[in-house]
């Protein structure tokens, strides 16, 4: 079991792959001191000697490595100068022709538009046709992102999918900050892995215990009830990190770590005290690519883009585009006003921004029209067919709806007899219509203080039949007419 | 025009999630998509094209997420479409007919009548069904920047695996180029959340900028020195706009916001709802589940349930007065803030698209209204979209944008607790297996690709924020609960028929026909 235990705590420390990860983020710094190199483990050193092109490098011990990288890249500073200001040269001109390529491009289109709608008339009619027809399919196609249609053998209308696991027993610890002041984590062991922990625990109980960073005593320490399957824990500080683990207490005293987190952060919760500012020209036209072409020998160990062109710059370093660093006047006045007209809002987060609406709909639209998805069809039409008559025939009738709706629970009556509502406070009634004169009070009488509000509605129905007028039957499910 | 004191860029997110269901002949919640169409969308293209016949010189930003724009282009969906309009068009004559007596209901069904053939036109004869196509045509313009947003909707934050996030990211970027034909620069990151790290997806797919919330921006670090009224840079380049709240809240206050006006069109009142039974039944749902129609006949008249009639013309008045009143505030704004910042501030207000039209009826008039009085009743600001403001506007602060989300309470309660916190440990186990498949397999026989492919779109559309968040408003769970497992089950028996190397390829094939987004999908971004 411990070997276990042993093995998730590894994998998640091996598995530790953050999002600023440099192998998909590809932005790692060029020039740095022998300083910075010492810092650096040996693989790290064999991997950026192998980059420079140096041979010989399997061999060296570390101290070795550093003079040598280091000797290598002050020998390069020049060439690498040269390099970027070929790199640079090459930006700058592709930047120019992309500004002058831009209203030729439109033309082009117009022009590739037009040919397709005008199939050129040296054709014959035929082929015009075709033409025509595989430019409407070709257009018709055009924004297709379905799949091409296959012809199905089957239809798995019921794939009979089962259900999903528990768990899986995979051993990952999962902590994320929910908010500045929440924590959420939750932990993937089966009950059998569980179990044997708890037999191992001197007290028999799981402990899930959450540090912030850089101390070595937890925040948090909670004993697990055994069914627990996730936690919410109060985080004392916004913009923190934290991390957690889970294991249990031994006999001899020692914590068995079965489990780590990731850190996870608390969101900032309040403006920064750190108030310097510094400004950076980046055109949004100069794709990420040229603009680290430009830097890339510039940037300093873990400096990103936006902090190096900014410190660039600042320096009068020359770009191929206009650089932009004047700025207009900052006082305190200034920015004691800019947090005036923000912070109140902001702190408080007023709650009746477009989403609170959003929820508060979408919740409303679903509530009312969910859905009976799973209820398959149902033809419950009812008909009205009788018996089949022969030769011409005519019939009318004539019907009469009342329907409204009030509070839900309310009473109304329509000439003083009840009538049922149905959940949502509608009603309806379908009357048929025969001759005569009628007269419908309409009475709700609120269900909470006994407020009444009444209506009177007055029909007459006058028919004159000129040839043998038949009458339909009357659906089923209708009352009689209410009459005087 | 003299140089501008500020500017407004006006942010719409249109979005649905991915709900289409060929195995069943009628499914209600496929209804969102066409009342949004009929609503919405169709609503706000023509008034872009009336701005556009009659030149007036406007700038629009929309996201577009891909499983919209999947469903715009599905032939299926958009059949299903042309049906539903139909079905409408015949109740309209039925409600012609039946209100012959009762002139400002009779105005009304004909008004309507007119409304669904005019959109039936727009979409079958002016764009052959392609609102994509619609829309693309106005960015060609200049009038109109598109944005994109994660393949499925995902809650980035919460995603325990970057390559997630990043397979989020590039799909919805491929699926953008092709239904616009060039890059996205900007993003409407899902729920707008925000943590630090995603920018460099962003970066990695060419995204210059995303919105965020207001807090996302303000408390950022260092400190923004203009507040959320200009854009700063993440300290990788991509830059991070923040949501302006005073012109949110005077659009959507419940209480003293635009669409609560008494002249504007109720939204409860539906015939689906108010007429008899037995009459509508052939126009809701085969189940006989009642449905909104569309059709509604009242103006929200006041606090009460009592309601009169609706009155076009008059609610197209309160529309012009409303934007001209949001023109003189937004010059208000712009004008202080131009005193204070001694600079052109910047008013970002994002809006979901949908609540134009089909919550607020009149919203794309009022939305054509400001748009026009902007263009010729004041000169103090225009309009812009950020890619434009930044191509004038190129040096900006460098702070890093703090984690947010636009949700209740501002990052992720609303998608994280009792309800909906189950749904985290499968999707994070089957991104796990998604990996372990995607390094394994670099090289496949056809057969295994297609499941490969497969599984990458059950894990994307299980990832749909929609789900949690439908979880958590306890409303349709059922279907919610459902969407999830189905996708998480599907994929967890890809997983098992590839590791096995038995797939079930006629099984495969009705999954790829049921769930047949993103055909082209690159499941090597999962390595």
């Amino acid at each position: 079991m411990e070997k276990i235990a042993r093995r998730f705590a590894e994998r998640s420390r091996r598995t530790k792959l953050g999002w600023t990860d440099s192998r998909i983020v590809g932005y790692s710094a060029g020039t740095m001191s022998a300083m910075n190199l010492k810092a650096k483990t040996k693989a790290e050193l064999l991997k950026m000697a192998q980059r420079l092109g140096l041979r010989g490098i399997s061999t060296m011990t570390k101290p070795k490595l550093v003079d040598t990288i280091g000797r290598a890249k002050q020998g390069r500073t020049t060439t690498f100068r040269k390099q970027a200001a070929i790199a640079v040269q090459k930006v700058a001109t592709a930047i120019k022709r992309r500004a002058m390529r831009k209203p030729a491009k439109k033309v082009a289109t117009a022009k590739a538009k037009t040919t397709v709608k005008k199939p050129t008339k040296v054709v014959s009619k035929k082929a015009t046709a075709v033409a025509v027809a595989a430019a409407t399919r070709q257009a018709a196609h055009k924004f297709d992102v379905a799949p091409v249609k296959k012809a199905l053998k089957q239809i798995f209308k019921e794939e009979n999918l089962g259900e999903l696991p528990e768990t899986y027993g995979t051993g990952r610890l999962f902590l994320a900050a929910r908010d500045p002041h929440w924590l959420f984590a939750y932990w993937d062991f089966s009950h059998e892995q569980m179990a044997g922990f708890r037999r191992q625990a001197s007290d028999g109980r799981m402990v899930l215990r959450v540090f912030e960073k850089n101390h070595a005593t937890p925040v948090a320490e909670l004993t697990l009830a055994h069914d627990a399957r996730n936690w919410y824990l109060p985080a004392n500080k916004a913009a923190t990190s934290y991390s957690a683990e889970l294991g249990f207490w031994r006999h001899d005293g020692s914590f068995n770590v079965v489990s780590r987190s990731r850190e996870a952060t608390t969101p900032p919760d309040a403006l920064s005290v750190d108030t310097t500012a510094q400004f950076a020209t980046i055109p949004v036209d100069v794709n990420f690519d040229e603009l680290l072409t430009i830097v890339r020998h510039y940037l300093n160990d873990g400096e990103q883009l936006a902090e190096g062109l900014q410190r660039l710059q600042a320096t009068g370093f020359q770009f191929p585009f206009r650089v932009d660093v004047e700025l207009g006047p900052w006082s305190k006045e200034q920015a004691a006003q800019v947090e005036h007209i923000l912070s109140g809002d902001v702190l408080r987060r007023v709650q009746v921004g477009s989403v609170e609406l959003t929820e508060w709909l979408r919740r409303r639209l679903q509530g009312e029209t969910s859905s009976g998805m799973f209820s398959g069809f149902s033809s419950s039409s009812s008909s009205w067919a009788g018996a089949p008559q022969k030769g011409f025939w005519f019939a009318v009738n004539a019907e009469l709806i009342i329907y409204g709706a009030t509070e839900p629970d309310a009473k109304v009556t329509v000439d003083g007899k009840p009538i049922a509502l149905r959940t949502d406070g509608t009603f309806s009634f379908h009357w048929t219509f025969p001759d005569g004169k009628y007269r419908l009070p309409v009475v709700a009488a609120s269900g909470k203080n006994g407020e009444t509000r009444s209506v009177e509605l007055q029909f007459e129905r006058k028919t004159e039949t000129h040839d043998n007028i038949g009458k339909v039957s009357q659906p089923a499910h209708l009352q009689p007419p209410v009459t005087q | 025009m003299m140089e501008p004191k500020g500017y407004v860029a006006l942010v719409l997110h249109a979005h649905l999630p991915f709900v289409r269901h060929p195995e069943y002949e009628d499914f209600l919640e496929e209804d969102w998509l066409y009342e949004a169409i009929t609503e919405t969308y169709i609503p706000l293209i023509k008034v872009m094209e009336g701005l556009v016949r009659d030149n007036v010189d406007f700038r629009l930003t929309m996201s577009m997420t891909p499983p919209l724009c999947s469903m715009l282009l599905d032939p299926l969906l958009q059949e299903r479409y042309v049906r539903h309009l139909t079905r409408l068009i015949a109740l309209t004559e039925k409600e012609i007919e039946r209100t012959k007596w009762d002139k400002p209901f009779h105005d009304l069904a004909w008004f309507y009548h007119n409304r669904f053939h005019e959109a039936r036109a727009t979409f079958c004869d002016g764009y052959g069904r392609n609102l994509v196509g619609a829309f693309r045509k106005f960015q060609e313009l200049g009038k109109l920047e598109i944005i994109t947003c994660g393949a499925t909707h995902g809650f980035l934050p919460l995603m325990e695996h970057p390559q997630c996030v990043r397979a989020q990211i590039l799909t919805a970027r491929d699926h953008y180029r092709q239904c616009f034909g060039r890059d996205p620069k900007g993003i409407w990151l899902p729920e707008c959340a925000y943590a630090p790290g995603i920018e460099n997806f962003l970066a990695e797919a060419g995204i210059r900028w995303f919105i965020t919330d207001t807090h996302g921006v303000m408390f950022s670090h260092p400190r923004p020195r203009y507040g959320v009224y200009a854009p700063i840079f993440a300290p990788n380049g991509v830059a991070a706009f923040g949501r302006d709240v005073e012109s949110s809240k005077q659009v959507w206050s419940a209480e003293e916001g635009y669409p609560g006006d008494v002249d504007y069109r109720d939204f409860y009142r539906d015939i689906g709802f108010d007429l008899d039974f037995d009459y509508i039944k052939p126009h809701i749902h085969p189940d006989g589940i009642r449905t909104f129609t569309g059709i509604k006949y009242h103006r929200i008249t006041g606090k009460s349930q009592y309601k009169e009639y609706y009155v076009r013309n008059w609610a197209m008045e309160k529309a012009a007065s409303h934007a001209g009143n949001f023109m003189h505030n937004r010059i208000k704004q712009i004008e202080h803030l131009h005193g204070v910042l001694q600079r052109a501030p910047l008013v970002l207000a994002p809006y979901d698209a949908e609540l134009y039209g089909h919550w607020w009826f009149e919203g794309p008039e009022f939305l054509n209204f400001f748009m026009r009085k902007t263009a010729f009743d004041q000169q103090t600001f225009k309009l812009t979209t950020p890619t434009e403001y930044l191509r004038n506007h190129p040096t900006q602060q460098v702070a890093q944008p703090a984690a947010s989300s636009w949700g209740h309470k501002g990052h992720w309660e609303v998608w994280l607790e009792n309800s909906n916190a189950w749904i985290y440990q499968h999707l994070h186990v089957a991104a796990d297996r998604m990996i372990e498949l995607a390094r394994q397999h670099s090289n496949s026989d056809s057969l295994t690709e297609r499941a490969l492919k497969q599984a990458a779109r059950e894990l994307l559309l299980a990832q749909s924020s929609d789900w949690a968040f439908i979880m958590k408003t306890a409303t349709t769970v059922q279907y919610a609960v459902k969407r999830t497992k189905d996708h998480l089950l599907r994929f967890n028996r890809i997983y098992d028929q590839i590791k096995a190397g038995k797939i079930d390829e006629p099984w495969l094939a009705s999954v790829e026909w049921r769930d047949n987004i993103f055909p082209d999908v690159n499941y090597h971004y999962y390595v």
